[in-house]
């Protein structure tokens, strides 16, 4: 087989093929299946290692007949005796998403790894250089980058958001980095509500409303606030990487009857932290929620855009947003919030 | 001093924005940057994606807020300046006229009048840099293939 890497996007996803093909000759190969916003997505995966890493965060399900995305991946250092394309020079810390001119080939470039995605045969093939090698969101949050664009093409969008649930009515929590977006919804999911993200979800719209998505069954969080929740310090995993500090906490593992897969959303709060005892929670505006939302969905994921921006803009149009405006008094926040759901028409108010 | 009948456009498809409740939310793709306007502010913005020249859309906020001449047209140049700054629109080329009907405002009556303000949020410049995002992607056929 040649050792050429070859130049279009095109022909280098047919060169990854060929080299998925013969790993998965030489190495235990994995097929599995995970639904992310009621797609069906088929896992192959070469190498067991790795196959256990990616499969911790994502919702499984049953093998069926056919599925909507095919993802082919192989562990290239328990195989090295197939062909690895070079590492392209001066790669960032977490590597650079490009592609072709007519944009069917989207080439998420990684210094552990390389993946392809082709949006027309609606497949995914790469290769990551071990589990050890994974990067925090790779582990947290597989194929996030590529999944974004081929969700996107349906109608799936991804947000940068906390999604929790308070019997069948989801709660989306929007917010910049240190907004306390992430820590609000970990106090919810400990206090028994339902779980969506921490971080990144997805939505869509139609004419019946807004439907939240589960993508990944895992929460992202800073070593120092692992002190507020015990419950999670146990079940923490340490990042692959010295400069990441943050760990990851596979909640489907943990506590799998918390995970929801979907819920309709009804409303959108705001966090920011107060210096003052009490939360409260008090109206927003559309405007500030799509300035909260909009800017980190938009510009942390590839092929985004105006497009994504219109259909966030729908969302806070149709949803109604309130300031969370945290006090010292955590524990009182989930039953909080669950009230406030109920009061936009939950089925069941938080005990 | 800019020229009365200069355009402006939008540096698509590095800038996204939406006008809701009367207010702008622009992202600069390109630089990590994100922006809000205030009322009179996404009114020009919207003038601005219409076509509209530097004296129509002064002329505009002058009629809606009923403001004096040299207040708009003071008000609308300093906004036009720091948008171009901020690279978020260029100097359009197209010298074709607009429609009779592009260079009005709908303001709520009795509303008052506050200088169109851009505001600028940099706390995405960071994450941006370690991970910056592929452009919007162009659409492809109509795909019903399964991945199998």
């Amino acid at each position: 087989m040649s050792s050429i890497w070859p130049t279009q996007p095109a022909d280098q996803f047919g060169r990854l093929r060929d080299s998925f093909v013969a790993a998965s000759r030489l190495l235990p190969t994995t097929d599995e299946e995970a639904k992310f916003a009621g797609y069906p997505v088929r896992l192959s995966v070469a190498g067991a290692e790795l196959a256990s890493s990616l499969k911790r965060a994502v919702i499984a399900k049953e093998r069926s007949r056919s599925c909507d995305l095919s993802v082919e991946l192989w562990d290239s250092t328990a195989a090295p005796g197939v062909f690895v394309p070079p590492v392209p020079s001066g790669l960032r810390t977490y590597g650079l998403v490009t592609s072709d001119a007519e944009g069917r080939f989207i080439v998420d470039s990684r210094p552990n790894g390389l993946l392809i995605l082709d949006r027309l045969e609606n497949r995914i093939v790469g290769y990551y250089a071990g589990a050890s090698s994974l990067f925090l969101d790779e582990r947290a949050r597989p194929l996030h980058r590529l999944l974004s664009v081929w969700l996107g093409d349906r109608g799936v969008q991804f947000i940068h958001a906390g999604v929790v649930s308070a019997g069948d009515a989801g709660i989306l929590l929007a917010g910049g980095g240190g907004a306390g977006k992430s820590t609000t919804s970990l106090l919810c999911l400990l206090a028994g509500l339902g779980y969506l993200s921490d971080d990144f979800a997805a939505f869509t719209q139609d004419a019946s409303g807004v439907t939240a998505h589960c993508l990944f069954t895992s929460a992202v969080v800073q070593l120092h606030h692992l002190q507020q929740f015990p419950k999670l310090t146990t079940a923490a995993q340490k990042p692959n990487y010295e400069h990441e500090d943050k760990s990851i906490v596979f909640v489907g593992e943990l506590l799998p009857s918390a995970i929801r897969a979907s819920v309709p959303v009804r409303t959108i709060l705001l966090p920011r932290v107060m210096k003052r005892p009490e939360t409260q929670i008090v109206p927003a505006s559309s405007r500030e929620a799509l300035l909260a939302l909009a800017p980190s969905s938009v510009m942390l994921l590839p092929g985004g855009g105006p497009r994504a921006l219109q259909r966030l803009a729908s969302l806070v149009s149709a949803v109604p947003a309130f300031k969370l405006e945290l006090g010292y008094d955590y524990n009182r926040i989930p039953a909080l919030i669950g009230e406030h759901a109920s009061k936009l028409g939950a089925e069941q108010p938080v005990e | 001093m800019m020229r009365a009948d200069t355009k402006l456009r939008v540096r698509e498809p590095d800038v996204a924005a939406k006008v809701i409740d009367g207010e702008a939310v622009i992202i600069n793709l390109a630089s990590g940057m994100y922006y809000s306007l205030n009322g009179s502010g996404s009114a020009v913005w919207e003038l601005i994606e219409k076509g509209c020249t530097l004296a129509e859309a002064s002329d505009a906020v002058r009629s809606a807020f009923n403001i004096s001449a040299e207040t708009a047209e003071r008000d609308v140049s300093r906004l036009w300046e720091n948008l171009l700054a901020e690279n978020l629109v260029v100097v359009s080329e197209d010298m074709s006229s607009k429609s009779s009907h592009a260079g009005s405002i709908d303001v709520n009556a009795g509303s008052e009048y506050a200088a169109p303000a851009l505001t600028k949020f940099e706390d995405m410049v960071d994450l941006f840099a370690a991970d910056p995002p592929l452009p919007e992607l162009p659409a492809l056929e109509k795909n019903d293939r399964k991945g199998a």
